[in-house]
């Protein structure tokens, strides 16, 4: 099914006082980050056609505009744009390999294929967590849109979109990503395991994006040596994150378990 | 393997860490035949650089031997002798690209808290506080090179470590503080400071071409060796003020061009030193720009203030009017090493320079915490400090 909108995001605009996103994550600070891992997911188990499933008419363009709508109850809402020295193409064949999108997704565990929708499964020191998700158009090369199943305990919408950098930069690539945190003791553990800083957690994720695909690696500093850190060095050395390794370098190896379809 | 890490402010330490290890395809592990101090190190030694971490390697200016490769490293071998750059980079990205390596989009890990303080990260660099990388330095036994692919130079047998050493870092630093002046028949340089980088940038401004160079100290031995060099001198505490000193030299017109290759440390002297002081007491800013203002002061109209001095946050009363109102044109920022690595070494092939001029000490990596206490305070002469990681081990 096609959409008449050719690119989506380059009709939006920024003039028209859009609330700032930002400012009020940082009060939401208790939240949860599955946005790449939920995105880009989506990528990689689409190998049989959603469209037919999807309100493929409303087009991306509506979609991220619906994120951004904080009705609904939708309130917590992040954007994130990098500039990746490749082509669309290459990108959007590069997102539906699933060891790629292990590398790029921090606590993804496993993805159920259900029908209708896709059952994620979150994972980290504190427990599992699964999260029921649905997407709702893409195009190739263009955009992916996902929003949760009304079931789902998790309310979120979400779209990833692929635009033509000007002077052959390459590709501009921008999540956007509206969530509600279930309240109790599943809004809890949410934040145990994805942590408080989703918007960072969104930044790392497209910065792996972008680092795997114009470097073929990820950077890090993980298991280098260091001299004697004391207490003061192993508390900054939390705070800087030394400790964590590059997303699933240790599980590449391993594929994940897709079930159904 | 022995490392010199970082134990707070004054405080640094040769201990006992794990050997490195290849952690990327694109790495190298390098075993390290010569290390360098540099006035850099110097500020995280003074406790200037915010998110160092007590037990962090430090050192940037290193060179040796390749003993490991990882399995993306095609144009390098084992027993390759090499000199790596400072700034890592990963040489696909657009900075990469345009050749500004040291705004390489992908070599910082950390890239997150650069963002937050700059609103962009430059690229990871070695030994140089986690904003920056968080990478293990090379003043150590060994070292891994990430993106050694395109990084590190390989050195013809006819060179001596010592001769090429700097291309690491301070001879293209001064290099491109010098070429960011864009220098034209008849041009009077200044260059404030003359540590090593300073040193480098008097001797490069001659070989792009400058009439005359003016250095300024205070140290006699820094300011011999910038005389050395063929540079006019101002020993700045030998003269009520230097910019009246630099206009008569100049013939009324000021310097074409201002060097401040002093940076945020700059010895305070003149009306705001006071000023400074008492806002560094009261931690409401870490940057003394002492040397920076002289520069801004003194530049003709329409002059370059190229900027090699490391700066980490905000300045204070800094003359942005005489910048505006002169038309100064303003260069900085880490050097874009990889650029120069090639058209120095073979400066260095032609003899055109001997950038060993600079070395005043050679110790060895037990040596190296009274080297930088030694280097910090300007004692005995000392301006620039070689270390040799295996003097022990070879004596043993
Ligand atoms: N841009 C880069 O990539 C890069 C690379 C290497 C070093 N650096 C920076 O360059 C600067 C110099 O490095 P270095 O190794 O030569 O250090 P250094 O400490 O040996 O030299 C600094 C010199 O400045 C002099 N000085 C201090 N205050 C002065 C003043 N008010 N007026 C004139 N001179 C003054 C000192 O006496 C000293 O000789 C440092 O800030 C260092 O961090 C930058
Ligand atoms: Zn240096
Ligand atoms: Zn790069």
């Amino acid at each position: 099914m096609s959409s008449s909108i050719e690119k989506p995001v380059a009709q939006k605009n920024y003039a028209v006082g859009e609330p700032n996103g930002r400012c009020r994550m940082r009060r939401a600070r208790k939240a949860v980050s599955l946005i790449s891992g939920v995105g880009l997911a989506i990528f990689g188990i689409s190998r049989r056609s959603w469209t037919g499933a999807a309100l493929a008419s409303a087009g991306g363009y509506i979609v991220y505009r619906g994120i951004k709508d904080r009705t609904n109850g939708i309130t917590n809402i992040i954007e994130v744009s990098y500039t990746i020295n490749r082509s669309a193409e290459e990108i959007y064949r590069f997102l539906r390999h699933w060891e790629n999108i292990l590398r790029l997704v921090p606590n993804l565990v496993n993805v159920h294929d259900r029908g209708p929708g896709l059952a994620l499964i979150f994972g980290g020191r504190f427990g599992e967590f699964e999260i029921r998700t649905q997407p709702i158009d893409q195009r190739e090369n263009q955009f992916v849109a996902w929003e949760s199943m009304a079931d789902s305990a998790f309310q979120h919408r979400g779209s990833l979109e692929l635009r033509e950098a000007p002077g052959k930069r390459g590709t501009e690539v921008t999540l956007a990503f509206g969530y509600q945190l279930p309240g109790g003791g599943l809004g809890r553990g949410l934040t145990a395991v994805f942590g408080e800083h989703p918007e960072q957690q969104v930044r790392g994720g497209l910065r792996r994006l972008k680092q795997l695909m114009e470097t073929g690696e990820i950077a890090t500093t993980a298991g280098q040596p260091t001299g004697r850190r004391g207490i003061k060095g192993r508390i900054l050395e939390s705070l800087y994150r030394e400790k964590m390794p590059p997303q699933g370098v240790e599980r590449s190896a391993r594929q994940p378990m897709i079930v159904g379809d | 393997m022995k490392a010199l890490c970082w134990q707070g402010k004054n405080n640094v330490q040769v201990e006992t860490v794990n050997d490195p290890g290849i952690l990327n395809p694109r790495d190298a592990i390098v075993r390290i035949t010569r290390s360098a101090i540099c006035g850099s190190d110097l500020h995280l030694y003074d406790g200037y650089i915010p998110t160092m971490e007590p037990g962090d390697i430090l050192g940037h200016e290193f060179m040796g031997e390749v003993v490991e490769i990882g399995s993306g490293v095609k144009n390098l071998k084992k027993g390759d002798r090499v000199v790596v750059p400072f700034t890592i980079a990963c040489g696909t990205c657009f900075f990469c690209q345009q050749q500004l390596w040291s705004s390489c989009d992908n070599s910082n890990p950390n890239a997150w808290i650069a963002e937050r303080m700059y609103g962009f990260s430059g690229s990871g660099l070695f030994g140089y506080s986690h904003m920056l990388g968080g990478y293990a330095g090379g003043q150590a036994q060994y070292a891994r090179v990430p993106f050694a692919d395109v990084g590190p130079i390989k050195i013809p047998e006819e060179l001596n470590d010592e001769q090429v050493l700097f291309l690491s870092d301070i001879f293209p630093t001064g290099y491109m503080a010098a070429e960011n002046c864009d220098i034209k028949p008849g041009d009077v340089i200044a260059v404030w400071g003359c540590g090593p980088v300073g040193q480098f940038a008097i001797r490069s401004a001659f070989l792009l071409g400058a009439e005359r160079v003016i250095a300024i100290d205070r140290f006699p031995e820094r300011l011999q060796m910038a005389g050395a060099g063929n540079a006019e001198m101002i020993n700045y505490e030998e003269v009520d003020d230097v910019i009246e000193v630099l206009k008569y030299l100049t013939g009324g017109r000021g310097p074409d061009a201002c060097i401040d290759a002093v940076g945020m440390e700059a010895h305070g002297h003149g009306m705001f030193s006071v000023y400074d002081s008492a806002k560094l007491a009261l931690r409401l800013s870490f940057d003394r720009p002492t040397a920076l203002r002289e520069a801004i002061q003194a530049c003709r109209k329409g002059g370059v203030l190229s900027i090699p001095g490391v700066y980490g946050g905000w300045l204070d009363k800094v003359p942005f009017g005489a910048i505006f109102g002169k038309g100064l044109m303003v260069r900085t920022g880490q050097t874009h090493v990889h650029k120069y690595l090639k058209p120095l070494l073979e400066r260095v092939q032609r003899r055109e320079i001997d950038p060993s001029f600079v070395i005043t000490h050679r110790v060895s990596l037990q040596d190296g915490p009274e080297a930088y206490d030694m280097f910090k305070k300007k004692q005995n002469q000392c301006v620039k400090v070689v270390l040799d990681p295996w003097k022990e081990a070879r004596a043993a």
